[in-house]
């Protein structure tokens, strides 16, 4: 007889190295980090991970009053008469915003620090693509949700974009059909949004979920990028490491909480009313893609959309574009250059895009923008390479 | 075992390639079903086999007539805006401008307001959309009433994104585009009495050449490749307007192509027939349907058309014509008049 095995209760055990784990057995580990690790800007994912777990949470909480029958009044009574309503949604629409300045943030950080190779790094940096995309479909679902006017402009612009785009094009009319229905129904307002809602707390938020475990697991798989670890000085991962995150991590929904309180959320005008010179703009997040389509030059078939996908690839695919041997920032001109370019090229799009909404510009503007932003660029990083070596020459003088 | 090298699993890898062939052959038999178990069914089914014939309402539910329009529209005629009148056709979530053009009388195609340059003429026998002189509008001299579908043919956005703009309120972002009040040499390039102005994407139509899509014709085109549909009015003696059908010579609404040889403007536009959607209220006494409905310019009897219901080609069945109830929602009250609302097919009430 086999004697039954006994529960533990001790939670930490959970954390300890197991040294004696039978052949054919998976290790998933936490790895640990020496003191030097402990710097903030090697926890911007922590921040991520934060506003993903605050979104579920308050999710959950609005998913309990919002109904698909009345969307735009049901928001309005989450705002007036759930207790603390008011606070939960608007804190849920500025944690979305961080969230996504925050994948931005983490992005651009992996990028000029060179991050994104070695071990299972490229994959690491892949997966967070994907996520970013997750990230960026999730909030315009959830803007869709509360069924304003703008809303429902963005709602139109997706339905024809898959039936006049690509998609409708090429696609079997078939499949178009099956996919329609499955992303909008049968076009009656209690549907649509019953299908929106399900899309934006269960599909795209599950397979965000999913993937960020991965991209998470493989992160405590190749350990910090910049740290090298040395015995004896390793400070483990419970509490240290979970500690540090959740700390930093209670700072974000703090200074969300502050904001949310400050400058709580106007619901737009609602779809369907009809009134001069109340013209909502499209969240930040969507008007930088908003004006590049504007200043694409070239109409949307031809410029924007392959200019869209051509960016995205070359994101997607940096790890292996980058072919430079040296790891740091200067040591990858082209790169950096990049990566500046992307930068001020959101900034440039997004405040302009929020200013000038759907404004088609000219193509001598655009000409002009794009150039005189990579003449930025590459100068700024060449510059620094200059002055580098001249400081070195000096140095060795 | 399996540390062998020299050990090849011949029975575990014809199972496993036969499993994989099974889970294929499934997979593809049953995605060729599985769209049935996964679309509604009432997807792609029309909600009614032909345009419904729709009196136009006030918000209460009291039939509107051609002068309460005329009257609602010339209510603010020093503002640098008119009030939006909007009324959904042919189905719910469809808005339409109800169009009032000040001082424009376009009962009469006039060719010369169509430019000779910039577009290439077509014959009116042609189907073409771009001929811009189909047009059937009411109304009295100084005032012709139209109406225009409210879904921007680029990407659908509807009022009051899509906006009608008298002259004296042109947009800001419009003319940086390319409409210009007094351009010398292209006197018939921009109509001086307004245009249709979409904020969402910059695309302008020519409310008075039947919603014509204006393209290509400032520094920076304007990215719809339609015009705007007409809906088809009529009135009766009662001088009461009924929408009865959509203009198909001018432009098609999205996703309601109704051609007896199918799809005529590029595969972008997909033909269906007022299918997705649901159907306007019907009336609340179905057989008190007109027997007779006015046509043309009602102030002279002289070139006023009479047409019979079954003029307007509409489906009858034994209790005669359904006829349909669409509210016109404005966004202010006007001269004691209550008309403002909202056209969102969510509420049932379209009063706000």
């Amino acid at each position: 007889m086999e004697k039954a095995e006994s529960n533990n209760y001790n939670i930490t055990d959970l954390m300890k190295e197991e040294k004696d784990l039978p052949e054919g057995s998976y290790k998933l580990g936490f790895k640990s980090v020496t003191s030097r690790g402990y710097r903030i800007d090697e926890w911007t994912g922590s921040w991520v991970a934060t506003a993903l777990v605050y979104q579920i949470v308050s999710g959950i909480v609005l998913f309990f009053y919002y109904s698909q029958i009345d969307p735009y009044h049901s928001t309005l009574y989450m705002i007036d008469d759930v207790p603390f309503g008011h606070i939960i949604l608007t804190s849920h629409l500025y944690m979305a915003y961080a969230m996504i300045a925050l994948v931005y943030f983490h992005m651009m950080r992996q990028w000029f620090v060179g991050t994104y190779r070695g071990k299972w790094r490229w994959l690491q940096w892949m997966l967070g693509v994907v996520l970013f995309l997750l990230t960026i479909f999730t909030a315009i679902l959830g803007y869709m949700l509360a069924n304003t006017a703008i809303a429902m402009a963005a709602v139109h612009i997706g339905i024809l974009f898959m039936q006049r785009s690509v998609m409708g094009r090429i696609l079997p009319g078939n499949l178009i059909n099956w996919l329609e229905a499955i992303l909008i129904g049968n076009y009656t307002t209690p549907a649509l949004f019953s299908h929106l809602l399900a899309l934006h707390v269960a599909v795209f938020t599950s397979l965000m979920l999913g993937i960020f475990v991965v991209h998470f697991m493989l992160f405590e798989r190749s350990g910090l990028a910049s740290d090298k670890p040395k015995k004896g000085e390793m400070i483990p991962w419970f509490p240290t490491n979970l500690l540090y995150a959740m700390f930093s991590g209670i700072v974000l929904v703090g200074i969300i909480l502050i904001f949310a309180a400050v400058f709580p959320q106007t619901l737009t005008l609602a779809y369907g009313s009809l009134a001069y010179g109340t013209f909502p703009v499209p969240d930040w997040y969507i008007t930088p893609v908003y004006k590049l389509m504007d200043v694409a030059g070239y109409g949307l078939g031809t410029g924007g959309v392959p200019l869209l996908i051509g960016i995205l690839m070359f994101i997607f695919l940096l790890p292996f574009i980058d072919r430079y041997h040296n790891k740091g920032v200067l040591e990858r001109p082209w790169i950096t250059a990049f990566g500046i370019f992307m930068l001020i090229g959101i900034a440039v799009m997004t405040v302009w895009g929020y200013s000038q909404p759907g404004l088609s510009q000219t193509r001598l503007m655009t000409l002009y923008l794009w150039w005189t932003i990579t003449f930025i660029s590459f100068i700024t990083v060449y510059a620094m390479r200059f002055a580098k070596r001249d400081g070195e020459l000096i140095e060795n003088n | 075992m399996a540390n062998d090298k020299n050990y090849i699993p011949e029975p575990e890898k014809r199972a496993f390639l036969k499993g994989a062939g099974l889970s294929i052959a499934a997979l593809m038999i049953g995605g060729l079903s599985v769209e049935r178990y996964v679309v509604p069914k009432d997807r792609g089914v029309p909600v009614m086999d032909n345009f419904p014939l729709a009196i136009l309402e006030d918000p209460s539910g009291n039939r509107i007539t051609t002068d309460d329009v005329i009257k609602y529209a010339a209510a603010s005629p020093s503002s640098t805006s008119t009030p939006i009148l909007v009324f959904n056709y042919p189905l719910q979530d469809e808005p339409n401008f109800l169009l009032v053009l000040k001082g424009v009388k376009i009962t009469t195609p006039d060719r010369s307001l169509v430019p000779s340059s910039g577009y290439s003429p077509i014959p009116p026998s042609s189907k073409a959309p771009m001929d811009g002189i189909i047009y059937t509008s009411y109304g009295g001299s100084n005032y012709s009433i139209i109406a225009l579908s409210g879904i921007c043919q680029h990407l659908g956005c509807v009022p009051p994104f899509l906006d009608y703009h008298p002259g004296n309120s042109i947009p800001f972002e419009s003319k940086l585009i390319g409409y210009q009040e007094n351009a010398p040499n292209t006197p018939a390039q921009w109509p001086n009495y307004g245009l249709i102005y979409c904020k969402c994407h910059g695309s302008q139509y020519n409310p008075q050449w039947g919603g014509r899509n204006l393209y290509n014709n400032g520094p920076a085109a304007s990215p719809a490749n339609h015009s705007l549909p007409q809906i088809m009015l009529a009135t009766d003696s009662n001088n009461h307007i009924y929408a009865y059908g959509i203009n198909s010579s001018n432009a098609v609404i999205r996703t309601h192509l109704q051609f007896p040889n199918g799809e005529t403007y590029g595969s972008q536009v997909k033909s269906e027939d007022l299918t997705g959607g649901t159907a306007i209220r019907t009336s609340r006494s179905p057989t008190a349907y007109p027997s007779s409905l006015v046509t043309g310019d009602i102030t002279s009897s002289s070139s006023a058309k009479i047409l019979s219901t079954s003029s307007l080609d509409l489906n009858a069945n034994s209790s005669g014509i359904i006829l349909y109830r669409t509210s016109v929602v404005s966004n202010e009250n006007v001269n004691g008049m209550d008309w403002k609302g909202s056209f969102s097919g969510s509420t049932s009430n379209n009063k706000l």
